[in-house]
């Protein structure tokens, strides 16, 4: 009795001492990273070394954490880091060497080149798909070193600049301005990734279509990360160069960038604290084999690969994922509360149709996929579009929602014209859910409903990397929202846990949650309950009918026939791109014709018997 | 403008050309983009250089060696690559674990040769004829042969033979390729050392006149990959008309405008397609990994 | 009747979703089987378990009496198993006849047996011998099905797996097709494991049938005893399977 008394609270404490692990661990860097010019003037006769090798690290690991964001987050392929790096070496070399003027006025110059540049560059291959936008990158790359090889007048060519100086700061302040910075760009890459802003971008990342389907503007987002990354790039840039005291082209060579990507996959791509902690070791191990620096490369290599295939998620990845890392396991809790008002369409006119389509004709090649489709969906009720497989179904789903072109015919949102694009079609509040899930897997169940919110949220990036009351205001308001919505759905003690430890059955709820979360009209839901057991059924049909009851109008896609006829108003069959019945679930089941569409037609089959 | 110019961009064309073949013969059935393609080139290179002006022991040791040598660096090369990327999941695996592969082997590379600028043996066909007043190397003739030859091969290869008949089903479907009886994997292992065989050759015929150090495995990737591009990632002679364009048009900017613009506009003229045509000038668009 | 296909305690998923639990099938010599299930049940699942493309984490597959659980999936094609996947996967920049090759991949080596098949398949199927220089992309959906069954039969398969075949066919090209298979089983006495949504027809062509449901098989027994069965129709419509 005692001992198991004492099992639970000795995993307490165990749990307590290691949400403080972090934070001590950070406190005792900092202190150490602090006093450190005053430690190795007391032990060395080398000072100046030491500090520079921690400056030096400092200035990687604001590159890995501008990387962090392009390729962790945003789901951009970079390989022109280097490149911008580059870039705002020259500029503060420019601006200080050639031109006289003081340090930081380089350093507000190298910031202003790193985000024209990377803003350019996105904006010229926004066709381009994932890999070929890293090989865009990668020529970009190229064409900053070239050119600064070429440009003599400016960037002083292949021996590039030289005396590059931080005028009026001694090697030990600029130590610390350098710590300063990294510290800072570490605090705008949380508060970017912790806003509204970031979860937009990891949105896009995850799914463009997911993403637009919340509303979320793929392009605008995308060139937001991209050119603040391209700005904290040419920042590190900038430091680079005061630090070392030259700049020239070989710095911006992709040959350099490996150190930066065995920093980022070590430490763990898409994490807060990874890019730091792996330029850390990196740095440390760098130091320690230095009497054999010409095995460095190869040693950096052979440890990338040997990280990909050991701890894949990088360190602070795999520490998350690890049994002591991760967030502790929530319960299940019965459902609470109601939904919040905010996410509710308010008074809904009953005679117009929340959603309509009219004469949908949808080709592929010489394919109809969808051939004359009428389909009229009724706010407040819940409306089920089945047929067998590849009957068009979700190529109509596709076209209501603008994800296809259509061929012929019109789509009306409550009696307007649907707008063209799918991220117009969300804003004017008809959602959907994929067949396959999306979910961000390593955020919170809490965060992943927070993104859904995105759409209402109308604070940008500025205030949310300043935090200004504009976001905390909204933010404060977006997690109660939030909470109320998962205490409704029964997801409220699992608001801490990762998304990715759910069961299948609450990674679909957890969908539909985010869905609504954009406060919707229209709620479209492909195959929710594939895979699910009854219970989870149970609860997605008493979501269903409780966004009825509040004027949402539900399309249910769905093969699960016993829940399509428990919770469906109405049913449009599809069978080969044409309605073959419309009507209410009894009905439609006794129609002849979608049982022969459902079951085959035996008689057809020559010499069966 | 002399004749000399294209002589010269003919040559240096041919062997991106062979880079781009075998950038693509490894990317269409895993859809990797190899960024260690370029260093067989240094190995061929560096096998004729350490053979013939080293050692003295001739070209026919040397081009023996370098196949041997070839298919061992085919065969760890996709260890390095595939395993990372099998076991990773990243959507980033295949560019960092060839990255990762290419700066391993650059570091040897640099390691033996460390003291060495030019890995540049004596010619396997020595001398010249005179043509249009330009001088053609027999060697330059030979490469050019032998690339062409290559091409050809692979071309009849993937057409006439079953297997590479299993090639082209396997780039386009694996799942399929593997219920159809096709074993996946082991054509992906082929297609490794296939594709560094080819291009260890590039280097060792290249090498009496082409610069190639210890480090320049990258640069003939980014070169192979731009005429890859151009040409469309789909056949040997996509590749063939690529490779032939970048080197035409790297010898005749270096020739206009001296030698660093050369690779300014060639990378210049990789932006340009990338941005203007997503699917390159004569391709199908590759997928992404 | 021996057992040519034994699938047995198959547990199996993907990530952290289990699909499949304890299913169990069998297909006899030259017996014609029939495996039903609403969408989700796991059906192609059981198929990439037979076919070698996904592991089970428990449980075990033997062919022919040999165990072919950890036997890869494109040595299962030589052993004896031809497959008519999903959507047909036939390879749209081969033309029909290189389509037709690759199906007797396994058989490359014996010329003259490959060549035996390839005229029987083309007998069998006259359509795709006057295109069989076409690409196999420029192919109807009809035709299409047709070649990835006679690709199929160039391995000279004992057992032909065909998933849910009749999918995006209009009803007479279905009811076409599905005279051929029957046509392949009668006639030439190759065993059939035949994953179908339409259930009816599926039933009238089968010897025995299983029905998925939900990973587990729900029912099983010959043809007849499943189609008498009221389980069967309300899975696909609903209902309460006791009405």
């Amino acid at each position: 009795m005692s001992a198991s008394a004492k099992a639970p609270a000795r995993t307490q404490v165990l749990h307590a001492a290691l949400r403080w692990l972090p934070a001590a661990l950070t406190a005792v860097a900092a202190a150490v990273l602090l006093a450190w010019p005053a430690i190795t003037d007391f032990y060395s006769y080398n000072a100046s070394y030491y500090n520079g090798l921690v400056a030096s690290a400092a200035i990687s690991a604001i590159l890995t954490i501008s990387l962090n964001m392009s390729m962790g987050y945003g789901g951009l392929l970079s390989m022109m880091h280097t490149g911008m790096q580059l870039l705002g070496g020259y500029a503060v070399a420019y601006m200080t060497v050639k031109q006289g003027l003081p340090w930081f006025a380089g350093v507000a110059l190298a910031m202003l080149l790193g985000a024209v540049f990377s803003a350019l560059v996105l904006a010229v291959s926004l066709r381009a798909t994932y890999l070929y936008f890293g090989m865009i990158t990668l020529a970009a790359n190229l064409i900053v070193v070239e050119g600064g090889n070429a440009w003599e007048s400016v960037t002083g060519g292949v021996t590039g600049i030289v005396g590059v100086a931080p005028g009026g700061l001694t090697k030990t302040q600029f130590y610390y301005v350098t710590l300063a910075v990294a510290a800072l760009v570490y605090i705008v890459q949380r508060n970017v990734v912790r806003s509204g802003v970031g979860r937009a971008v990891m949105a896009v990342k995850e799914s463009p279509d997911t993403a637009a389907a919340m509303g979320i503007r793929p392009t605008r987002t995308k060139t937001l990360i991209f050119t603040l990354s391209g700005a904290i790039a040419g920042l590190s840039g900038s430091l680079y160069a005061l630090q070392l005291g030259f700049i020239n082209p070989d710095v911006g060579i992709l040959d350099n960038g490996l150190v930066f990507f065995v920093g980022l996959f070590l430490g763990g791509i898409g994490t807060l604290a990874g890019p730091v902690l792996g330029v850390a070791v990196i740095a440390i191990v760098v130091e320690l084999i230095k009497d054999h620096a010409r095995y460095t490369t190869l040693f950096l290599g052979c440890t990338l690969l040997l990280a990909m295939m050991l701890i894949p998620k990088g360190i602070v990845g795999t520490w998350r994922g690890s049994r002591l890392g991760r967030p502790p396991e929530g319960e299940d809790r019965e459902p609470f509360g109601a939904l919040p008002a905010s996410v509710l369409p308010g008074a809904v006119d009953p005679d117009v149709p929340a959603l309509q389509g009219r004469g949908l004709v949808k080709h592929f090649g010489g394919v109809k996929a969808v051939d004359g489709v009428d389909v009229s969906v009724a706010a407040g009720s819940v409306h089920g579009i089945i047929g067998p497989n590849g009957s068009g179904k979700s190529t109509t789903v596709a076209c209501l929602t603008r994800f296809h072109k259509v061929d012929a015919g019109d789509v009306l949102i409550c009696g307007e014209p649907a707008p063209g694009r799918p991220f117009a079609v969300a804003e004017q509040g008809v959602t959907r859910v994929f067949q396959a899930p999306h979910l961000f897997e390593q955020q919170s169940v809490l965060d992943n409903v927070l993104a859904g919110m995105r759409r209402r949220e109308k604070y940008g990036a500025v205030s949310a990397i300043l935090r200004l009351p504009r976001y905390r205001r909204r933010e404060a308001v977006s997690r109660a929202e939030a909470a109320n919505l998962l205490a409704f759905a029964g997801l409220s003690g699992r608001a801490a846990q990762l998304a990715g430890s759910l069961s299948h059955g609450q990674k679909r709820l957890l969908e539909v949650v985010r869905a609504v979360a954009s406060g919707p009209r229209v709620l479209i839901l492909d195959e929710p309950a594939t895979g699910l057991v009854p219970a989870e059924i149970d609860a997605l049909a008493r979501l269903c009918r409780a966004f009825r009851d509040h004027g949402l109008a539900v399309v249910l896609i769905e093969h699960n026939m016993d829940f399509v006829m428990d919770v469906c108003d109405r049913l449009t069959v599809i069978d080969s791109g044409k309605v073959i019945a419309c009507g209410p679930p009894a009905e439609v089941r006794a129609d002849p014709a979608v049982l022969d569409a459902y079951l085959g037609r035996p008689d057809l089959v020559e010499d069966l018997n | 403008m002399s004749a000399q110019v294209w002589i010269d961009g003919l040559f240096a064309g041919s062997v991106y050309a062979l880079v781009a073949l075998a950038l693509a013969i490894v990317f269409q059935p895993t859809r990797v983009m190899n960024f260690a393609q370029g260093e067989p080139i240094v190995l061929g290179a560096a096998i004729s250089y350490q053979v013939v002006a080293l050692w003295q022991w001739g070209w026919p040791a040397a081009l023996l060696v370098t196949l041997l040598l070839g298919v061992g660096m085919g065969l760890l090369s996709e260890r390095m690559i595939m395993l990372p990327v099998r076991l990773s999941g990243s959507r980033y695996a295949w560019i960092i674990a060839t990255l990762a592969a290419a700066m391993i082997f650059q570091a040897l590379f640099t390691l033996r040769y460390f003291d060495v600028d030019s890995l540049r043996p004596k010619a396997l066909a020595p001398g010249h004829v005179e043509v249009l007043g330009a001088r053609l190397g027999w060697q330059q003739l030979l490469t050019i042969g032998v690339a062409l030859t290559v091409m050809a091969g692979y071309d009849t290869f993937l057409r006439r033979t079953a297997y590479g008949r299993a090639i082209r089903a396997a780039s386009h479907d694996g799942d399929a390729a593997v219920i159809m009886g096709v074993p996946v994997r082991r054509v992906i292992l082929l297609s490794f050392v296939i594709a560094a065989v080819i291009c260890a050759f590039a280097g060792a015929l290249a090498a009496p006149i082409l610069f190639i150090g210890p480090t320049s495995g990258l640069v003939f990737t980014i070169k192979g990959f731009t005429a890859a591009v151009i040409g469309g990632v789909g056949s040997p002679r996509g590749a063939l008309a690529g490779g032939l364009l970048v080197g035409l048009l790297d010898a005749v900017v270096r020739n206009l405008a001296g030698a660093t613009a050369g690779d300014f506009v060639v990378f210049g003229l990789l932006a340009l397609i990338l941005v203007a045509f997503p699917s390159g000038l004569f391709g199908k668009p590759m997928e992404a990994h | 009747m021996t057992a040519l296909l034994e699938m047995t305690g198959i547990r199996a998923g993907y990530g952290g979703v289990r699909v499949l639990d304890d299913v169990a099938v069998t297909v006899g010599e030259g017996e014609f089987v029939v495996l039903l299930g609403p969408n989700g049940a796991g059906k192609s699942t059981t198929l990439k378990v037979l076919s070698g493309l996904l592991k089970p984490s428990a449980g075990a597959v033997s062919f022919a009496g040999g165990d072919i659980t950890r036997v890869p999936g494109w040595r299962r094609v030589g052993l004896g198993i031809g497959h008519v996947p999903e959507g047909r996967r036939i390879f749209p920049d081969h033309t029909v006849l290189e389509n037709l090759q690759l199906g007797g991949f396994p058989l490359r080596r014996s010329r003259a047996r490959t060549q035996k098949l390839m005229d029987e398949a083309l007998e069998l199927f006259p359509v795709l011998a006057e295109r069989r220089d076409q690409a196999a992309g420029t192919l109807s959906g009809g035709e299409a099905q047709m070649l990835a069954i006679a690709r199929a039969l160039m391995s000279d398969p004992k057992l032909l797996v065909l998933d849910e075949p009749s999918l995006g066919l209009a009803p007479l090209k279905a009811a076409e097709l599905f005279s051929y298979i029957k046509r392949l089983h009668a006639e030439r006495g190759i065993s059939v494991l035949l994953v179908e949504q339409l259930a009816l027809i599926a039933l009238r062509l089968a010897d025995r049938a299983y029905v998925l449901e939900r990973g587990r098989i729900g029912l099983s027994g010959t043809a007849a005893e499943v189609e008498a069965d009221p389980m069967v129709k309300s899975l696909y419509l609903g209902g309460d399977s006791a009405a």
